[in-house]
This record gives C-alpha cells, sequence and structure tokens, in this order.
C-alpha cells in the first residue's frame, strides 16, 4: 500500500521537523493547487520568473504546468511541501526546506528524490556552492506567493495547513480529524496534512500525463537545460 | 550594424532563405522597432520593402514573415499573438493573421522577434530552433501528415513534449488558397491563406524551445501597470462571460440582431442557432477551460463528443466563427458534426471561415442551379447536408475532384473560373470570404468588411461599441458626445471613426503581441496610454500615446498602399449587392441595408485618403513619415503596373448590380 510504503521514512522526517520551531513556523502556509481550475495561462511560471530570477523565463520557474497534449489534464507542479519530504532526506547539507544556493552542492538527489519533481536543476556558473549548479525550488516567495497573485482561476491558493487526517498505525486506513482534535503526540506523529493531500493528487495526476508525454518522447521530471 | 538598445525584444532576427539553406541571425533594426514596433508593422514594412507586387503569392520571390511583438512573452494580459504575414495567395494582396497559443513567446524565449522565410526548398524542411541553435532540417517523414501527428511527431522526435511547433497541414502542402498555420497548442493563424505561403516553400514546421527568456527596462514598474490591468479584467464581470463561452457566446447574442449570417447570408438568423449555441456546447461538450499563454480571460475550451456518430472527437477552439461558418452558413444545426468538421478543419489545416463560406457558396450555385447535378460529383449539396459538408473539406484539402479543387480556391477565384453568373453568389470583399457578421446587421462591421487590408475582415477594425451596444465603454473611450448614435448598430453617424480608430489601435496591438480578445477591444481595459505605458516599461523605449498613435495610423497607411501597388483602388472597397441592396430579412435589423455610400466617404475624408480614388494623399503620408511611399505608388498608378497586376489578382470585385433575387 502507498501509505504504507512511506510511512516510516516520513515520520522520521516529522519527528525533525516537529523538533524545529522555526520551520515549523515556515510550513504553516501552503500552495493549495487544484488542478481542475488551472486553465494552462502560465502566469504563475512568467511572474515567479520574475521574481526569483528578475526576469521572465519559465524555465527558470519554480512552479510549472505539466499538461497532456489535448489539455484534458493539467497539473500546475510546484512544492505544497508535502509531509513527506524526501527531499530534505536526501539532502546531504542539513536544514533545507529552502534551498540555500549558497550551500547547495547541485548533486541533484533532491531533484530524483522528489515524486512530482517540483525542483529543478540549473547549470549555470557562479550558482551554488560549487559555483556551477544549483536546484530551485518553491520557497513560496517569503510569504507572498507571486503565482497565487496572479491566477485568476484559481488553481492556485496559499492557505493555512491543516492536519486533514490521520494515519491509523494499525490498519493504515485514514480517518478525516481537525487539528484540534488530535490527542496526543502519537497521533500527530500520523498526522496527514492538506499540503500532503495536495501532493498525492499531483502525483497522481502527473502519473497520468507522463503516459501521454512518453508517448510524445518525454523523460519524466525534464531537467533545465543548461545555458 | 549598432546593437539594438532596447530590452523586452529579443534584439535578433532570422533570415531564412530556404533555396540556398543559409541562416542568418541578425541585430533587429533600431529603425523597424522606433516606426513600425513589431509583429504586424515590422511584417508590413518588410513585405512593402522587399516583396514586390507583381510576382507569385506561391512562388519563391513571396516571403513569409513569422513575428512577435515587444510586448509577446511577457507580463501583461494576453500577450501571446504572433503573427505571419505574406503577400497573401487568397486575395494576391496584403495578407496576414496572427494566433494565440504559446508558440509566439516561446520563440522570444529562444531569442529572436521574428523570422524572414525567402525562397522555396527543393524538398520538405522543417527549421529546428533551440536558443542559439538553429536548423533545417529534412522534413519528408512529415509531409502527408496532418497538424496533430505532425506535432507529435516532431516532440518525439526531439525528446521534448514541451517542443512548441507552427506547421501546416495538407491543405497547406496543396496549395489550398485558404490554408491556415496551426500553432502549439492547437491555435490558428487562419485568414489570408498563410499556411499555403508555408507550403509552396516546402516548409512543413518550425519548431521551437527557447530557454534564454526576455529582459525587462523596468521591472517594477511594468509588473506594477500589468498587475493593476490583470485585476481591472478579472473585475471587469463582461470577461467572466467570455470565460464562461468563449466567442462561442456570441450566437445567442448576434441571432436577435440579426447579425448571424446564414445560408450564405440569404437571412441573418438561423432557426437552429440554440442547437449550435455556446450554451450547447457548454453544456453538452466541455472537457475544460484553457488559456493562451498570459491570459487571465481563457475564452479557449477544450470539447469532446461522448456518444452518436462523432463520438471520441475531441477538439479545442471552436469559435464563434466556425459554428457560424460551418454552421448556420450551411444550414446545418448538428453539433457533433460541427465539432468533427472543426477537427478535420484544424487537423489538415484549413481556415474555417473560408471553408465554410466556399461550401455555402457551392450549395447556393446548386440552389439557383448554376451548379448541376453532374458537376457536383456524386455529392448531395442540398443546404445542412453535413456529411456532404465533411466530404468537400476532404476533397478541397486534397483538391481532390474538379469539385474539391475548384473550391479550393476560394469563392471568389471559383466564381471567376466557373463564370454563368457564379459571382453572385461569391460573398467576398477583395477575394477574402466575408466572415460572421453582416453589415445590414452593425453598420460599422460593413465599413469594417470593407477598408480590411486583408480582405473582409472583423479583426482589423473589430467596431465592437455598436455590436450588442456598449454605451459604458463608449463613454470611456470618447465621453458622451457620440451618444447614441455610436452605440446603435443601425446608425451609421461617428461609424467612420470607429472604424479607423479600430484599425489604427488594432494595427497596433498586433503589432505588439497581445490579442484584440482578451482586454483590448471590446472592453479596453487596455487602451492607448495604458498600452504605451506597458510599452515604454517593457522595452525603455521612450512612447506615448500619441507616438503611438501615429505608428498605427502608419502602419495601417503602408498596408493600403501596399495594396495600391496591386492596384486596388474604391472600386474595390465595395460590398457585394445582397448587403446593400437587399433589406435585411432578420431580427432587430429587419428592412436594413449596409449604408456604405454614407460611411466611405467619411472613412476616405478622416483617413486623408483621396475620395475619388481611395489612395493614401501624399501630405497624408509625408505626415506619417513615409512619404517615399507616394512616388512609388504614383509610379505603379501612372505607368499602368498597379493596373495591369489588379488584372491577373485572379478574382473580380463582388457582384454589385441589379438585384437579382427576392428574399
Amino acid at each position: 500500500m502507498e501509505c504504507d510504503g512511506h510511512s516510516e521514512r516520513s515520520e522520521e522526517s516529522r519527528k525533525s521537523l516537529a523538533s524545529d520551531q522555526s520551520l515549523k513556523k515556515e510550513a504553516n502556509l501552503i500552495l493549495h493547487i487544484h488542478p481542475t481550475q488551472c486553465t494552462d495561462c502560465r502566469l504563475c511560471e512568467i511572474f515567479c520568473s520574475l521574481k526569483q530570477e528578475g526576469y521572465v523565463n519559465p524555465n527558470l520557474a519554480r512552479i510549472r504546468i505539466a499538461r497532456d497534449e489535448a489539455r484534458k489534464l493539467l497539473a500546475p507542479i510546484a512544492c505544497p511541501p508535502c509531509d513527506e519530504k524526501k527531499c530534505i532526506a536526501a539532502c546531504p547539507e542539513p536544514g533545507a526546506l529552502v534551498i540555500a544556493e549558497s550551500l547547495c552542492t547541485s548533486c541533484s538527489k533532491c531533484i530524483a528524490a522528489c515524486d512530482i519533481g517540483a525542483i529543478r536543476f540549473l547549470r549555470q556558473a557562479g550558482r551554488g556552492k560549487n559555483g556551477k549548479a544549483v536546484a530551485l525550488k518553491c520557497n513560496q516567495c517569503d510569504g507572498d506567493p507571486a503565482c497565487v497573485r496572479v491566477c485568476e482561476p484559481k488553481a492556485l491558493q496559499y492557505v493555512s495547513d491543516h492536519v486533514i487526517a490521520t494515519l491509523s498505525a494499525a490498519t493504515g486506513k485514514r480517518s478525516p480529524k481537525r487539528e484540534s482534535e488530535i490527542a496526543s503526540s502519537h497521533e500527530l506523529l500520523l498526522a496527514i496534512s492538506r499540503g500532503q493531500q495536495v501532493f498525492e493528487q499531483l502525483r497522481a495526476l502527473l502519473a497520468e500525463i507522463e503516459k501521454d508525454w512518453t508517448q510524445r518522447g518525454g523523460q519524466p521530471r525534464r531537467r533545465i537545460r543548461s545555458r | 550594424m549598432t546593437r539594438f538598445p532596447y530590452v523586452g525584444y529579443a534584439g535578433k532576427y532570422l533570415r531564412v532563405n530556404l533555396t540556398t539553406g543559409k541562416i542568418e541571425a541578425l541585430s533587429l533594426p533600431i529603425e523597424w522597432a522606433e516606426n513600425f514596433l513589431g509583429g504586424n508593422g515590422i511584417g508590413t514594412k518588410i513585405l512593402w520593402d522587399e516583396v514586390p507586387p507583381q510576382i507569385d503569392p506561391l512562388g519563391p520571390e513571396n516571403k513569409l514573415i513569422v513575428a512577435t511583438g515587444p510586448l509577446c512573452g511577457g507580463l501583461m494580459p494576453n500577450v501571446s499573438r504572433v503573427e505571419f504575414i505574406a503577400k497573401s495567395p487568397l486575395t494576391g494582396i496584403y495578407g496576414d493573421a496572427n494566433a494565440g497559443g504559446h508558440f509566439g513567446p516561446e520563440l522570444k524565449y529562444a531569442g529572436y522577434d521574428l523570422i524572414i522565410f525567402e525562397g522555396r526548398a527543393s524538398s520538405p524542411v522543417y527549421l529546428f530552433i533551440c536558443d542559439d541553435r538553429v536548423e533545417l532540417r529534412d522534413a519528408a517523414h512529415l509531409w502527408g501528415k496532418g497538424c496533430e501527428d505532425a506535432e507529435k511527431t516532431l516532440q518525439k522526435e526531439n525528446r521534448d513534449p514541451e517542443l512548441k511547433t507552427a506547421l501546416i497541414g495538407q491543405a497547406g502542402e496543396n496549395l489550398v488558397r485558404f490554408a491556415a498555420i496551426t500553432v502549439s497548442w492547437r491555435r490558428h493563424a487562419a485568414r489570408s491563406g498563410v499556411g499555403a505561403v508555408m507550403g509552396s516553400k516546402n516548409l512543413k514546421a518550425i519548431a521551437v524551445r527557447g530557454t534564454r527568456g526576455i529582459r525587462i527596462a523596468d521591472p517594477e514598474g511594468h509588473r506594477a501597470i500589468a498587475l493593476r490591468l490583470h485585476d481591472q479584467i478579472r473585475k471587469n464581470d463582461f470577461f467572466a462571460g467570455v470565460h464562461r463561452f468563449g466567442t462561442a457566446g456570441l450566437v445567442s447574442l448576434m441571432q436577435p440582431m440579426g447579425r448571424f449570417p446564414t445560408k450564405n447570408f440569404q437571412h441573418g438568423s438561423f432557426d437552429g442557432f440554440e442547437k449550435i449555441s455556446g450554451e450547447a456546447l457548454r453544456e453538452d461538450h466541455l472537457v475544460r477551460d484553457v488559456a493562451c499563454c498570459a491570459c487571465p480571460v481563457g475564452c479557449d475550451k477544450v470539447y469532446s463528443v461522448t456518444a452518436g456518430e462523432f463520438a471520441g472527437a475531441t477538439t479545442s477552439s471552436l469559435e464563434y466563427e466556425t459554428l457560424n461558418a460551418l454552421g448556420a452558413g450551411v444550414m446545418n444545426r448538428n453539433l457533433p458534426a460541427l465539432i468533427h468538421a472543426n477537427i478535420l478543419c484544424d487537423d489538415w489545416g484549413l481556415d474555417t471561415i473560408s471553408a465554410g463560406r466556399t461550401i455555402s457558396f457551392a450549395m447556393e450555385l446548386v440552389e439557383k442551379g448554376i451548379l448541376s447535378a453532374r458537376e457536383c460529383e456524386g455529392l448531395d449539396l442540398s443546404w445542412g447536408h453535413y456529411r456532404t459538408m465533411n466530404e468537400l473539406l476532404r476533397r478541397i484539402t486534397f483538391r481532390e475532384g474538379r469539385l474539391g479543387n475548384l473550391l479550393a480556391e476560394g469563392a471568389a477565384r471559383a466564381a471567376e473560373i466557373l463564370g454563368r453568373g457564379a459571382a453572385r453568389y461569391a460573398m467576398h470583399v477583395k477575394g477574402q470570404e466575408i466572415p460572421s457578421q453582416d453589415g445590414r446587421a452593425q453598420q460599422s462591421m460593413g465599413l469594417a468588411h470593407v477598408t480590411s487590408t486583408r480582405g473582409a475582415d472583423h479583426l482589423k477594425a473589430f467596431p465592437v461599441l455598436d455590436e450588442t451596444g456598449y454605451p459604458s465603454e463608449a463613454v470611456r473611450r470618447y465621453g458622451d458626445q457620440y451618444l447614441p448614435e455610436l452605440v446603435d448598430p443601425l446608425a451609421t453617424r461617428y461609424k467612420a471613426m470607429l472604424v479607423k480608430d479600430g484599425e489604427d489601435y488594432g494595427a497596433v496591438v498586433d503589432s505588439s503581441g497581445n490579442c484584440k480578445s482578451g482586454g483590448t477591444f471590446v472592453m479596453a481595459e487596455v487602451y492607448w496610454d495604458d498600452q504605451a505605458d506597458a510599452i515604454r516599461t517593457m522595452t525603455g523605449m521612450p512612447i506615448d500615446a500619441a507616438r503611438l498613435k501615429t505608428i498605427g495610423e502608419r502602419i495601417y497607411n503602408l498596408q493600403r498602399c501596399y495594396n495600391v501597388l496591386h492596384g486596388i483602388t474604391c472600386a474595390d472597397d465595395v460590398l457585394p449587392w445582397r448587403f446593400t441592396q437587399i433589406p435585411s430579412p432578420s431580427g432587430n435589423a429587419k428592412g436594413s441595408v449596409c449604408h456604405l455610400d454614407l460611411m466611405l466617404p467619411e472613412y476616405y475624408a478622416l483617413r486623408g485618403w483621396d475620395g475619388t480614388s481611395g489612395v493614401p494623399r501624399d501630405e497624408t503620408l509625408a505626415r506619417l513619415g513615409i512619404g517615399d511611399a507616394s512616388a512609388r505608388i504614383r509610379d505603379a498608378i501612372v505607368s499602368g503596373d498597379a493596373a495591369r497586376i489588379r488584372g491577373n489578382l485572379g478574382w473580380a470585385a463582388p457582384y454589385t448590380d441589379r438585384a437579382v433575387d427576392e428574399l
């Protein structure tokens, strides 16, 4: 079962998250992505790249829209963030929820770790710890995401990250629950957040879209071409 | 050459000689940007300078210019348009078409404002662009493929599903005179037969991937302007309707006005309109709403058919024009068949407007007994026969049989070839079929069809204030001094002004890279001042509304001058008899005819064109800084070259004589 497969590692990452108050605070707001609302206008990519890089280049945006050929399926992909945080587990530099470019060694392990490809790779001299390349990920624009500001169909929203369910350790099944209803610290460890729910929805949708991609020569989780 | 000083532009363009295979990446001339802005304007300038009027539009001497504007790919609302400019194979005169989607921005992200294609490749090729890498590649394996298949093949062989393409289907290959160019994702630059120009050059496709992006002169200033305009568009309720139904929503609005051309313009309303309306489309066939690049409105849709004869069909961008031309125009009320026809046109690369109009022309020829049963080659061309329509689309695309081959020439040329009075039923202006408006029901549209530089067209002037009447918008642009006539569709007063202003602003919009449906026209949230502010902050070019107005007028006048070289005069600024002599039988327009005789003299006067010839006056051209055009058009007229070229265009001015039938 999908949940079981991830539960151990995500428990670990949740533990480390809970122990660091500042990181927990940053995780309070998430990008709530509603793929069915997306119209593929790419304004999120355009305004993201301007905010992050100072010029318009959707290839460097921290959000990207995945689409099938007929545009029946659209998925804006960005780090919500999720609960699993495989990227953090994969990162050899400690403490990276937001990628610190000066610390990034361009090992690209986080990119391979993320199931939805929310992290991109930029080869560019002068960036990253070794001065050659850097991984790019959504940092929520320090609390005022440019993409949310311009998303007219409201496919992107910036909302607080409620716990929406807990996972039963015994059965592996979810039960809906509010944060206030959580009684014990044990339950908190098994909590599933809205960010995680968004993430799982994107992962499932992306799997569908990637079927179409492969037919058109695509490789899942494309890396950014160097310049 | 001086380095191009303005940002916002890519600052470079490509000159691709298909005969020799030589590709040059050149610095964009400053004068082009400062005097003609970009897109449509620069394309016009290149056509004027480099493509002589006497050449065959389907010969190697013609050029195809693929151009973006300074705002394209940036932050402003709906800045996705790419322009295709060439001497038109349909009309023989100035031709252009533009499309939204994602191709234009990608071309700029790759680092090029425009591409000029010259000559003719000896075998099919496509142009591949990825930033600095620009290559002409063999396209033999793509030739004969439809647009969808060809695009997929290109993406697959380049291992990039994000590759953006502009390509032609079989119609362009077979030089159908109203062939379209399809751009990613499934948007179409369809008018003027630009697809046939591409086909004549053996150029199957342009495939682009760009990773360089675009710099902005004043990022903070430009961002603030763009966000303000995005917000204004969001707040305006009008756009909620545009988003909901797309242009298809117009069907139900035009019907009661009597402005919904039916049965080859015999009527102005259609008893089956509800079956092919935007409401029916949304109710029965909508999959999802989609948008072109940077567009907050999102008028594009994905539609599918789930049951019946056409089950499984999926299409996007089924527009008002198509619903009319392949619906009411031919009396077809079967919406799934119409969706299927749209897919055929999209995949084979046909302009749905001209295709639909040419088929309704043929149907009327049969009705009037001009085309015999034998000449129909086994088809039943009675009104409303949707299987005939779809089969005719196929025969036109592949130029199959005598009828298919004839209709592939477009209605005006087909009428000229046929003779026998067929010209009476070819509803065209300057060789291009009339789109889905009726000058009897909206006077300004009648004038717009006539004064459009690319032949019958609603989008050059796009005079929408008097469509269903938008008084508040009229007041916003002009104050209340021209009310109520300005917003009354049946009034002729002030319409010359409305058309002229629309053409000038339209030329600027088409040269900047934004779209006429999303905030520049019907509800002009983006108007002269905003457009000037946006271009200035984007590029750093010192520009204000006054200078922009001059640029718009300059572009439009130069297009007219180019047509004058082809012998176009007042004699071609006419509508077919049906619009000026037969009172409309329908809706609010009942009893009305189009009063060109009242509006045209006023239009010429406002334009500074000679009232008896329709030729721009010397002082007008001098005022616009294109005084040297005067000598060239005078020489062409005096030497008789212009008249000679006009005689060889292949179509006659629409029939305007005595009314020939009763309605």
